[in-house]
């Protein structure tokens, strides 16, 4: 009996994932917001949204309403263990993008504060990544971070507009970027922090937070630096 | 006479032989426990200077991150200097009859103290950029205050040694003091 509610239980889990899975899937490729790895969009700071972004955001909402009505219909111990998988399965990307993005930096960077910066986001999404990826092999979510680096439309772009940057150029808006995207990092893990019903995942979050608000100070500081020399 | 003043100095521990030897235990114990953080942090990929720097954050800021030489060798200084000052405060405790087992657990009573008292008071007010480093290797971070009590507990074994060069020197001494009052004569 209890291996038959086991089996029940795993079953129920992976149609769940399936369905959470094609729901978030859809949401990035209509969006091109991907999950966290939505690391590479610019700043939306001070901008109004455009017709196109207000389009995204409701899609983005309504794949989020799909996914937390699926999640409400699901027991809690199967909903907490998708909402963690979900949420190492984006922390993974984004490290993997910003590894990526910061290797590139450390090879163009023209000025050694830039690419001390890059060495240090490598090192320390590194460090990350190794957490993340421990986390889903102890509590089973192995597929999570078993995908390798997926781009978007909209980061491929980017990647394209700093490969062909260089010097200065090639700094600021590398430092823009990293600056934007550890922002928006840090909304969404705050966000994520507040719907995580797993300790283990919100003790992650909570290491890796600081270390985000590290990254975004010092793309901060080097910016000005390059402001005041010119 | 002068023997037996020689033997009684020699089984009191000096001052200054308490002093040279909370030095190099402290010196010992600091270098233990950076060695062990450097290598375990690039081991795991996190960069093998990477403790010298978030240590050098003490004076820099999160800037120390980007700093280069500067930020590490201020680091550098930083531990090596809080070490020599722990060893020099811990030797007036320890003499040199003090057992191996019983130096070796106040070394790690020490070292346990100073970690909890860096978690808990010192790190998150004074130096958030490396509390949040530590964060993600707690178990390593308590290893190197482990290292750094085995360090301190070195302590007698250095006041061992210090005391017996000066007992090795006091005899010429009372030699040469001898020699000169029977030339004055």
């Amino acid at each position: 009996m209890h291996t038959l509610q086991n089996r029940l239980g795993k079953i129920e889990f992976l149609i769940m994932a399936l369905v959470v899975t094609a729901v978030a899937g859809c949401g990035t490729s209509q969006n091109q917001t991907p999950p966290m790895a939505a690391t590479i969009a610019p700043a939306p700071e001070a901008a109004p949204p455009t017709a196109q972004e207000a389009r995204s955001k409701s899609s983005a909402q309504r794949a989020r309403s799909k996914s937390s009505a699926m999640r409400a219909r699901m027991s809690p111990e199967v909903s907490t263990k998708l909402n963690t998988a979900m949420v190492l399965a984006q922390m993974h990307q984004t490290n993997l993008m910003e590894i990526e993005l910061a290797k590139m930096a450390q090879e163009k960077g023209s000025i050694n504060g830039v690419r001390a910066y890059a060495n240090q986001l490598v090192q320390d999404h590194t460090s990350l990544d190794q957490m993340v990826i421990s986390m889903a092999q102890k509590s089973g979510n192995r597929a999570a971070v078993g995908r390798s680096a997926h781009e978007s439309a909209q980061e491929k772009t980017l990647e394209k507009k700093l490969k062909s940057a260089n010097g200065a150029k090639f700094d600021k808006l590398f430092l823009q970027q990293a600056n934007s995207d550890h922002e928006r990092l840090i909304r969404k893990l705050q966000q994520d922090r507040e719907d995580a019903s797993d300790d283990e995942l919100e003790a992650l979050i909570d290491k890796t937070i600081p270390i985000l608000e590290q990254h975004k100070e010092l793309a901060q500081i080097l910016m000005n630096k390059e402001q005041a020399s010119g | 006479m002068a023997r037996a003043e020689a033997s009684g100095s020699a089984r009191r521990t000096s001052p200054g032989a308490r002093f040279a030897a909370g030095i190099v235990a402290g010196i010992i114990g600091g270098i233990l426990m950076i060695g062990f953080m450097m290598g375990y942090a690039h081991v795991m990929g996190a960069g093998l200077t990477t403790p010298l720097k978030v240590l050098g954050a003490f004076v820099y800021g999160v800037e120390a991150l980007v700093a280069g030489p500067d930020a590490m060798l201020a680091g550098a200084l930083i531990q090596l200097g809080f070490s020599i000052l722990l060893g020099i405060l811990f030797a007036p405790f320890i003499s040199r009859g003090t057992s191996t087992l019983a130096a070796l657990c106040a070394g790690i009573i020490v070292g346990i103290a100073i970690w909890v008292a860096m978690d808990l008071f010192v790190l998150p007010y004074e130096n958030p950029t490396m509390a949040a480093r530590v964060a993600l290797k707690p178990l390593a971070y308590f290893i190197a205050h482990l290292l750094y009590g085995f360090g301190l507990a070195m302590t007698p074994a250095f006041i061992r040694t210090f005391s017996k060069e000066r007992h090795d020197q006091e005899p010429r001494v009372h030699g040469r003091a001898s020699a000169a009052q029977t030339q004055s004569n």
